[in-house]
């Protein structure tokens, strides 16, 4: 690890600590879903023979990467360029990937957060065992993957940073929604359920009850799985370099 | 020369911006890029650094050619740019420390601090600073990689007298130091008072370059401001920035 990284790094850290808004949205979301949810369970009982708070839980994970990329990754790329701070790092010797790397390992460490608070839940409960967390781990990254790159690509449509944070997190609330059985809505049928064929987002919750809840009655094998999470990142990814402005736009 | 340009043409779609520049500018001086709001004095500096590609011309910088942002613009010129692109949360020194932390031989934060007075303020947040300090948060980053060349956009923009000739001061200081300082201005005493040489930009030419007192002189005014409304004349347009 370089000094630039390094930095890169901690002042990226320190960005968003210190934006009381970003804090806000990135854990006030995820408390509140867990206690929503925790209370739904307490109504709903069980779904497929397993607790409707736990079966849910693989979907709440699902749903705070989306804010993740949102809100940190989305909106302050939008930030950086309008500011014309892209611009300035792009003058100085820091390498890309630097720049890059450090953005992608900050989000995934504050992520790493969340899937451990989900895990120990999950613990707590009696639903998963330390077998399990390896294999949960990979799936985890596959999707951290996915969900991240799909906010690189976001913040290619935007150009004002209010944009991007209220459409930005109106989008995810209607792809959590619309990602199968194990997203907000348990289940699903008919329409939403062939929309959500189409939804990447749904792959990885299915990947993710795959691995707690030990199912073999989803769509597809795990390996098909996280060859659709690995397949839409990479799609993402590509459209987002092609798109990606690091220059100045024309006025 | 440290900066040589020759016509450099810029546009914006189907707009011409910048129409056959040609610039020189000698190592060691205090150069001022002169022209009206919107007359593309800020166009010129982005594309003569890479930021913009060019429509056709040269630009050589250091002996070097540019056409993108490239190794000679990354590690010997600095530039300040216009607005506050700084990251808003970070406080003065953590911003330093940052930039220091991107160049191979960068100066000493603690005696950049020092030379532009930015010793009472290291720990504010840049988003708590007025426009004076931010300036001079802007000048220390451009100066921490410890570039032999200097591009300042307006950096005494919107500043009360008294901070603007602190600047100057720091500017004079860089330039003592045997830096190459080119900087844009609509501020004709100040380019009077810094420059070594000025160019005028105007109807996206370059119509003068010369020392400001010869200027004054070929015009036959009392000051530069004189000379420039008497080369440029005095309807007010609009144009690009």
């Amino acid at each position: 690890m370089n000094d630039s990284f390094k930095n890169m790094f901690k002042a990226g850290f320190r960005e968003t600590v210190r934006d009381g808004k970003t804090m806000f949205f990135i854990n006030f979301f995820p408390i509140f879903f867990i206690g929503l949810f925790a209370l739904i369970g307490l109504q709903v009982g069980e779904i497929n023979g397993i607790s409707a708070f736990v079966f849910m839980l693989p979907g709440l994970l699902t749903f705070i990467l989306l804010q993740v990329s949102v809100f940190t990754i989305m909106q302050p790329l939008v930030e950086i360029k309008k500011n014309g701070t892209m611009a300035l790092f792009e003058l100085t010797p820091l390498k890309k990937k630097d720049f890059i790397l450090s953005m992608l390992f900050l989000r995934i460490t504050y992520s790493f957060v969340w899937v451990f608070i989900m895990v120990g839940i999950l613990f707590m409960l009696g639903s998963i065992q330390i077998s399990q967390l390896p294999l949960l781990f990979v799936v985890i990254l596959f999707g951290m993957f996915t969900v991240f790159s799909f906010g690189i690509l976001l913040s290619t449509f935007f150009k004002s940073v209010e944009a991007a944070g209220s459409l930005g997190g109106f989008c995810i609330v209607f792809i959590y929604m619309l990602s199968g059985s194990g997203g907000m809505l348990p289940n699903v049928k008919g329409l939403m359920k062939t929309i959500s064929y189409f939804n990447p987002f749904t792959y990885l919750n299915q990947a993710m009850q795959q691995v707690v809840f030990k199912s073999d009655a989803m769509m597809f094998p795990m390996y098909i799985n996280l060859f659709i999470l690995l397949a839409t990142g990479l799609i993402f990814m590509i459209i987002s370099v092609r798109t990606f402005k690091w220059h100045l736009e024309v006025k | 020369m440290d900066i040589e340009i020759n016509n450099m043409c810029k546009s914006y779609g189907e707009v011409l911006v910048l129409d056959r520049i040609c610039l020189k500018v000698k190592g060691g001086s205090v150069f001022g890029i002169l022209g009206r709001n919107g007359a593309g004095k800020t166009s010129l500096i982005e594309t003569m650094i890479g930021l913009r590609g060019k429509d056709s011309g040269q630009v050589t910088i250091l002996g070097q050619a540019i056409d993108r942002v490239n190794h000679t613009i990354k590690y010997n010129v600095g530039l300040q740019p216009q607005t506050s692109a700084l990251l808003p949360r970070q406080t003065v020194f953590e911003t330093l420390t940052l930039f220091s932390s991107l160049y191979p031989n960068p100066l000493p934060i603690d005696k950049v601090m020092n030379q532009l007075g930015l010793e009472q303020i290291r720990n504010k947040r840049i988003n708590q600073l007025s426009g004076g300090q931010k300036q001079r948060v802007l000048l220390a980053v451009t100066m921490i990689g410890d570039p032999k060349v200097l591009i300042l956009d307006e950096p005494t923009a919107g500043l009360d007298p008294q901070v603007r000739r602190s600047l100057w001061s720091i500017i004079r200081g860089l330039r003592d130091q045997d830096r190459t300082i080119l900087f844009t201005t609509h501020y004709m005493e100040e380019a009077e008072q810094l420059c070594d040489e000025v160019a005028i930009l105007h109807d996206k030419q370059i119509i003068m370059q010369n020392s400001p007192q010869q200027i004054i002189t070929t015009q036959q005014t009392q000051t530069l401001e004189d000379a420039f409304v008497s080369l440029t004349g005095d309807v007010v347009t609009e144009g690009w920035d």
